[in-house]
C-alpha cells in the first residue's frame, strides 16, 4: 500500500481502503463548506480543494489525474461554470505538486509542508479564475470579467491560502506533541 | 525514462481535458451530467436537509423580514402608480411572461461564487437566461444552464453579474453589479439623486408586482466624481430555499 520515492516522500498505493478514505474526507468536506453560512472574508473556505490537495500530496500522478478527474466532473456537474474548468484546474495542480515533490521531501519541517501547501491553494485559487475564462471562451459561455469582484475574491483566497494549511498543521503539530 | 513517462502522462492527461471539452460543446455529456447529478442526490438531499435543521429560526425570522419589505415596496409602488395590487395570474397577462415553479435540489458555493441546482430542466421549457425568484418575488439568481430535468442557477450577486434596476419609490434607474458575499455594487448612481440607506433596489417595474433585488446599505460621495459609490446587499436567501419560481422571457 505504501511506495517511497527518491526524496523520501511517502506515497500511497490506494487500494479500497484508502479510496473510501478519500471518497469519505471529500464527502465531509463538501458538507462543511456547502453550510457554512459566515461570510467571513468574503468566501468561504474552500475545504473541498484543501481536502483534494492533502489527498494529491501522497498519492502519485497517475493516481492524482484519476481523482483530479472524478472530482472534477462531480464539481462541473454541480456549478454552473463552464464545464471542464475543474477538472483543468486539478490537472493543473496534479502536475504542480508533482513539480514541488520534486524540490522537496516528506524530511523537510512541518513549516516547509504547511508553505507549501499554502503555495499549493493559494495557487488553486489563482488558476481557478483563468480557467473559467478560458474554458468559458472556448466553449462559448463567456464568464464575465469584474475586475474589483475578482480582485476581492483573489485577496480572500489568499487569505484562506494561509489561515486553511496553518491551521491544519498546527493542529497536527499540536496533536504529536501531546501524543 | 522518467521525464518521457510524465511528458507522455501529462500530455495524455491534457487530450482528456480537451475531448470532455469537446464533447460537452456537443452536448453529448449530458447523460454524463444527469448521471452525476443524480448519483449525487443523497448527499445533496442530505446537506439540504442538515441546513434547513440548523438554520430553521434564522428561516423564519428572515421569512417575516422579508414579507415585510416586500409590503413596504409594494405599497410605494401603488402610491407612484396609483394601481391596486395584482394577482398572480394579471402579473403574467399584462406582460406575457411565463413563471413554473421548481423544486431547490442542491446549494453549493466555490470560491466565492454561489450555485443553485434545480428539479426541473428543458423538458419543462425551462430555459438559459431564464430569472429565478422566491415565492415572494425577490430575486435568487439566472438560470445559466439546463439540462433535460435539471437546471442549474447562478446566484445573482456572483462577480460577473449585472441587471439594469430601478429605486423604488424614486425616478432612478442604474447598474446594478454583483460583487460576491450577495454584496452589490450600483453604478451609474448621479451624484444628486436622492437616495438613501435602506432604498429598495427592484429589477423591473411592472405595477405593484415588481422583482426585489437588494436593499442600500452605504453611500458614500467620492471627491470629484459625477456619480455616487453604492453599495447594496442582497436580500434573497438561496441557501434557505426549497422551491423557486423560474420567469421566462417570451422568445424574441
Amino acid at each position: 500500500m505504501i511506495l517511497r520515492k527518491k526524496n523520501k516522500i511517502i506515497l500511497l498505493r490506494p487500494g479500497l481502503k484508502i479510496w473510501l478514505g478519500i471518497f469519505l474526507s471529500l464527502i465531509l468536506a463538501a458538507i462543511l463548506q456547502w453550510n457554512w453560512q459566515n461570510y467571513f472574508f468574503i468566501q468561504t473556505p474552500p475545504l473541498v480543494i484543501f481536502t483534494i490537495l492533502l489527498w494529491f500530496w501522497r498519492l502519485n500522478l497517475l493516481n492524482r489525474f484519476w481523482l483530479g478527474a472524478l472530482a472534477g466532473i462531480i464539481l462541473d456537474s454541480l456549478y454552473a461554470l463552464p464545464f471542464g474548468s475543474f477538472i483543468l484546474l486539478f490537472f493543473l495542480l496534479a502536475g504542480f505538486i508533482q513539480i514541488l515533490q520534486a524540490i522537496i521531501s516528506d524530511a523537510e519541517p512541518l513549516l516547509t509542508q504547511t508553505l507549501s501547501f499554502c503555495l499549493c491553494l493559494f495557487l488553486s485559487t489563482s488558476l481557478a479564475y483563468p480557467a473559467w475564462y478560458i474554458i468559458g471562451y472556448v466553449e462559448k459561455h463567456p464568464v464575465r470579467w469584474n475586475g474589483w469582484a475578482e480582485t476581492t475574491m483573489f485577496l480572500s483566497g489568499l487569505f484562506w491560502s494561509l489561515v486553511l494549511p496553518i491551521f491544519f498543521f498546527g493542529a497536527i503539530k499540536l496533536w504529536r506533541k501531546f501524543r | 525514462m522518467q521525464n518521457r513517462k510524465l511528458a507522455f502522462r501529462t500530455g495524455a492527461g491534457i487530450l482528456a481535458v480537451a475531448a470532455v471539452i469537446f464533447l460537452n460543446q456537443t452536448g453529448k455529456l449530458s447523460a454524463v451530467k444527469n448521471i452525476f447529478i443524480k448519483g449525487l442526490s443523497p448527499l445533496t438531499n442530505f446537506s439540504s436537509d442538515l441546513r434547513f435543521f440548523l438554520y430553521t429560526r434564522q428561516t423564519s425570522a428572515w421569512r417575516q423580514t422579508q414579507e415585510a419589505k416586500v409590503l413596504r415596496l409594494e405599497l410605494e409602488n401603488i402610491k407612484e402608480e396609483n394601481d391596486k395590487l395584482r394577482q398572480v395570474i394579471n402579473f403574467k397577462e399584462k406582460n406575457n411572461i411565463e413563471f413554473k415553479g421548481a423544486g431547490v435540489k442542491f446549494y453549493g458555493q466555490e470560491l466565492g461564487r454561489e450555485f443553485l441546482l434545480l428539479d426541473r430542466g428543458r423538458n419543462e421549457g425551462i430555459k438559459e437566461d431564464d430569472l429565478v425568484t422566491d415565492e415572494n418575488f425577490i430575486l435568487v439568481g439566472i438560470v445559466k444552464e439546463t439540462g433535460s430535468d435539471f437546471s442549474k442557477v447562478e446566484i445573482s450577486s456572483n462577480p460577473g453579474q449585472n441587471f439594469e434596476i430601478k429605486v423604488a419609490g424614486k425616478d432612478l434607474k442604474a447598474l446594478a453589479e454583483g460583487l460576491g458575499a450577495r454584496t452589490f455594487n450600483l453604478k451609474l448612481v448621479p451624484r444628486d439623486a436622492d437616495l438613501k440607506q435602506g432604498d429598495l433596489i427592484s429589477l423591473f417595474n411592472s405595477g405593484s408586482k415588481s422583482i426585489l433585488l437588494a436593499e442600500v446599505v452605504n453611500i458614500k460621495v467620492g471627491g470629484g466624481k459625477a456619480f455616487l459609490d453604492v453599495k447594496a446587499v442582497g436580500l434573497g436567501k438561496p441557501e434557505l430555499l426549497k422551491n423557486v419560481f423560474i420567469i421566462s422571457w417570451p422568445a424574441k
